[in-house]
């Protein structure tokens, strides 16, 4: 499994967040009247690439998340990053994967830090479902 | 009145119920296509029995919450620290909780802590628990 990884670059465009914040039941207004985007919408663009880079197995659970801005982003801008995979931990049936990820502007200042940690069921024994997790 | 002058101590509750057409739109928005949340026969065959709905799905209340009581010190300067304690299910009613928690003054303006969760209101499960932290700057 790959332990750098390179996610995006992703244009954070007005139509992309308007239908990041309509899927999450928000509105628009807050975003665009002050011209920035929602954090979290990238922290999940953050989560959506790297699921599809670790070829994560169907079943896959959220288990913990952290995101800390360092700077805003506005809209149009293009955002891209790097992530980290930490050494998979195995409990039971389940396998604990931790990423930390960087996320930085087109002029490589950094934007955003975060921190996934996902449980990934290993085949055949996972039935019984991750302590601590429901 | 500033944002550093706020004195909110319960943040304001954003509620959603969970619908597969919202977890579509959530799969196609943030590229996340688990079969968790969309494929019903395969979920039934998990732990969970059933279509769950994203745990950052989920956890996008508490950014709603955090945006409607301090709105671009969130975009600015907002942080999350959370864990996913349960799953939301297709008609399952979630809201967002929070209370500020600690006020530190530093240069400039004040890093506001809060307590955050987001409760299942059908079974009252905690689904989410964590910590949120923004900076209000002064005047």
């Amino acid at each position: 499994m790959e332990t750098d990884i390179k996610l995006g670059p992703w244009p954070v465009t007005e139509e992309k967040l308007c239908q990041y914040l309509a899927a999450v039941g928000d509105t628009p207004e807050l975003y665009l009247q002050h011209g920035l985007a929602p954090p979290l919408a990238l922290s999940a663009y953050a989560l959506g690439a790297l699921l599809d880079k670790l070829n994560l197995p169907p079943g896959t659970i959220h288990s913990a998340q952290e995101m800390e801005v360092a700077a805003p982003v506005a809209i149009g801008q293009e955002i891209s990053g790097r992530a980290v995979l930490e050494r998979p931990r195995r409990r039971g049936g389940w396998q604990f994967i931790t990423v930390t990820y960087n996320l930085h502007d087109d002029s490589g200042a950094t934007v955003q830090t975060g921190k996934t940690t996902v449980l990934s069921p290993i085949a055949n024994d996972a039935a019984a479902g991750p302590a601590g997790v429901e | 009145m500033t944002e550093s002058a706020q004195t909110i101590d319960c943040l304001p509750v954003v509620a959603e119920t969970i619908t597969q057409q919202r977890l579509d739109a959530y799969c196609a928005a943030a590229g996340d296509f688990n079969p968790l949340h969309w494929d019903a026969a395969f979920a039934a065959e998990t732990q969970f029995g059933g279509v769950i709905a994203h745990g950052m799905l989920t956890l996008a209340l508490i950014a709603r919450m955090m945006a409607a009581a301090y709105g671009r010190a969130w975009l600015e300067s907002g942080r999350l620290q959370v864990r996913f304690k349960g799953a939301a299910y297709l008609g399952n009613r979630i809201e967002s909780r929070g209370r500020v928690t600690e006020r530190e003054t530093q240069p400039g303006g004040q890093r506001i802590t809060c307590a955050v969760s987001v409760i299942n209101t059908n079974s009252g499960q905690e689904l989410v628990a964590g910590t949120a932290a923004v900076k209000v700057r002064q005047g």
